[in-house]
């Protein structure tokens, strides 16, 4: 049987960071947007995990550690602010967002 | 290493960080305070925060001339970020003054607390942007601010625009992280290290055969969190929403701080991955990749934007962050330069930037505190019904477009000088700094039209008082923005003597 090699994992994180692109360029759910943001992170973590095996040092699982952390963070802190959104515009579409332009 | 080793070398890049300490340090304690006292004492947290500010300053004016990397290479404590935190602290000072004097925070009835606890650890964020040598540190400290913007942006739960601008903010925030952390993948998959220096041992070594255009989709992937955090083109969507949405005194905040603390973390990640051996005369680069060309075409794209989209701006908030745009472009030029002067330069400029744009955006705050409205329309007559702020509010656009004695002109000026040192192949990257600062003269002469050439609006109130201490500290800014502009000279040798990073 062939084994898993790195190119599959670049493959599989290269797949995940184009479809959270794709859903961040395309959905106006600002939920969902998140969403899209969420797989870009996890992504790059895939990355750094293969990454990180087949150099054969501990930094990019390290790396990983902390983004996993921070995606976090910033899940609750984007969430709080579109709750906050949600309780005055009564929407969380962000194309009926447009009090603010030229 | 054993553990006594160890225990050793941790005490000591703590006792180096003291700044950083002192500041997380008063993060606790503005946290603690506000929880014990009464909503009618809440504005003390202010004081609490000036104070731990002030602390911060006495401890890092113990820090020249250290050169040192701290927690195995992660951070680096040299000339170069000690410079950058001293410019952190003191924008941190005066935002905290602005921020007590608008109208807006105090309607808005929530305790000051929460707002100085975030606002501590944004300024805890910059100071490790500034230092940071790794490219784990960087992405922490960038996401810390970024964390710490969000929540300031949309601090004004109850407006819609503050919500709205939270919102903004923080999609293209995690977006351009999404990509940043994506490409530094990438370079540790490239190179098998997370350090930066090291990343340039590997880079340097003719040994290692590296694929030009993966690094190169690489580093533009990584450039995006930079380009984000200083609003470069084409990462300045959210600029001009969140500093239109945001109270105004965050709004001032954000455009020197963090905007200083991207650079200093672009430039040091540019200069200590690229370069080969450097001497005092000038950098050999690595040719690995041309991004010299990537980043000029970028620093004109974004001055070109900036201005010209500041053109037909009716809202002087939004035509303050158009502005702010297009400072980062100029700005830009010199973090492309290959030599000393022009990192001086930018350090220089940075500085500077700081007193005129917070001094612009404190006065433009005052005067639209009282008739209620950031429109032009409405600024109508202002040089008659409030002499005492539009006179300034002259000082600072002049300097900001760079009339000479001002420190617009000084900061432009030996920018222009560093670039065309490099010789004729930078001749039109001076050319086209110089055409946008004309056509930037359009839009802040604009303001001045209308407060100095225009007749009032006719249901306005005439003359409009305004406290002594308020005008006490738009002249803090004011009278330094001539005095500093022409008297330049020492800021500037501090800048030259800092450029010095430490490498390893």
């Amino acid at each position: 049987m062939e084994s898993l090699t790195l190119n599959h994992f670049l493959t599989l994180s290269a797949i995940l960071f184009s479809l959270g692109v794709f859903g961040v360029m395309t959905r106006r759910n600002a939920v969902v947007v998140l969403m899209g943001i969420e797989l870009m992170l996890n992504s790059a973590n895939i990355n750094l995990i293969a990454f990180s095996r087949f150099n054969g040092n501990l930094d990019g699982q390290m790396l990983a550690i902390f983004v996993i952390v921070l995606a976090a963070a910033e899940a609750a802190v984007a969430l709080a602010i579109i709750l906050n959104m949600y309780s005055n515009l009564k929407t969380v579409n962000l194309d009926e967002v447009d009090q603010l332009k030229e | 290493m054993n553990l006594d080793a160890l225990y050793t070398y941790v005490l000591n890049s703590i006792a180096l960080l003291q700044p950083e300490v002192i500041v997380t340090i008063g993060l606790l304690g503005v946290l603690i305070i506000d929880l014990f006292t009464p909503k009618s004492m809440h504005k003390w947290s202010a004081g609490v925060f000036l104070g731990v500010m002030v602390l911060a300053l006495i401890s890092l004016s113990g820090q020249s001339g250290v050169q040192a990397s701290v927690f195995f290479g992660m951070i680096a404590v040299d000339g170069y970020a000690v410079f950058f935190k001293y410019l952190f602290l003191v924008s941190a000072i005066l935002a905290t003054l602005i921020t007590l004097f608008s109208d807006e925070m105090d309607r808005n009835g929530r305790r000051f607390g929460d707002y100085f606890i975030v606002m501590a650890g944004l300024v805890l964020g910059m100071m490790l942007m500034a230092g940071a040598n790794n490219l784990l540190m960087m992405f922490i400290s960038i996401e810390l601010v970024s964390l710490a913007s969000y929540i300031l942006v949309s601090y004004l739960k109850d407006e819609k625009t503050s919500n709205e601008a939270g919102v903004k903010y923080i999609i293209y925030g995690a977006f351009s992280s999404g990509l940043m952390i994506y490409g530094i993948s990438l370079i540790y998959g490239i190179t098998g290290t997370l350090s930066i220096s090291e990343i340039n041992e590997v880079l340097k070594n003719p040994a290692v055969v590296i694929d030009p255009v993966t690094l190169t989709i690489a580093v533009l992937l990584t450039l995006g969190g930079f380009g984000y955090k200083i609003a470069a083109a084409p990462f300045h969507f959210w600029a001009p929403d969140a500093y239109e949405g945001a109270p105004t005194p965050v709004a001032a905040f954000l455009s020197v701080g963090p905007k200083a603390a991207g650079f200093a973390m672009m430039l040091r990640f540019f200069k200590t991955i690229f370069f080969g051996t450097s001497t005092p005369e000038g950098y050999q680069i690595l040719d690995n990749i041309d991004w010299v060309s990537i980043l000029a075409a970028v620093s004109v794209l974004t001055m070109t934007i900036g201005n010209v989209t500041a053109l037909w701006q009716q809202n002087v908030k939004r035509m303050l962050a158009y502005s702010s745009i297009a400072h980062a472009g100029y700005i830009l030029m010199g973090v492309i330069l290959l030599s000393d002067s022009g990192i001086a330069a930018m350090m220089f400029y940075l500085a500077y930037y700081l007193i005129m744009n917070l001094g612009v955006f404190f006065t433009a705050m005052l005067i639209a505190d009282k008739v209620q409205s950031f429109e032009l329309d409405d600024w109508r007559g202002m040089g008659f019904r409030a002499p005492v702020l539009a006179i300034p509010m002259v000082i600072f656009l002049a300097s900001l477009i760079g009339i000479p004695g001002t420190v617009g002109f000084a900061g432009k000026f030996l920018l222009f000088v560093a670039v065309l040192q490099q010789g004729s192949l930078y001749f039109w990257l001076a050319l086209i700094a110089v055409a946008n600062s004309v056509v930037s003269a359009f839009y802040y002469f604009k303001v001045v039209k209308m407060m100095y050439l225009k007749k009032p609006v006719e249901n306005a109130d005439g003359p409009i008082s305004v406290s002594i201490p308020a005008t006490v500290l738009v002249f803090v800014f004011a009278v330094p923005t001539i005095v500093l502009g022409l008297w330049w000279q020492p800021l500037y040798n501090w800048a030259l003597a800092s450029v010095r990073m430490l490498v390893g």
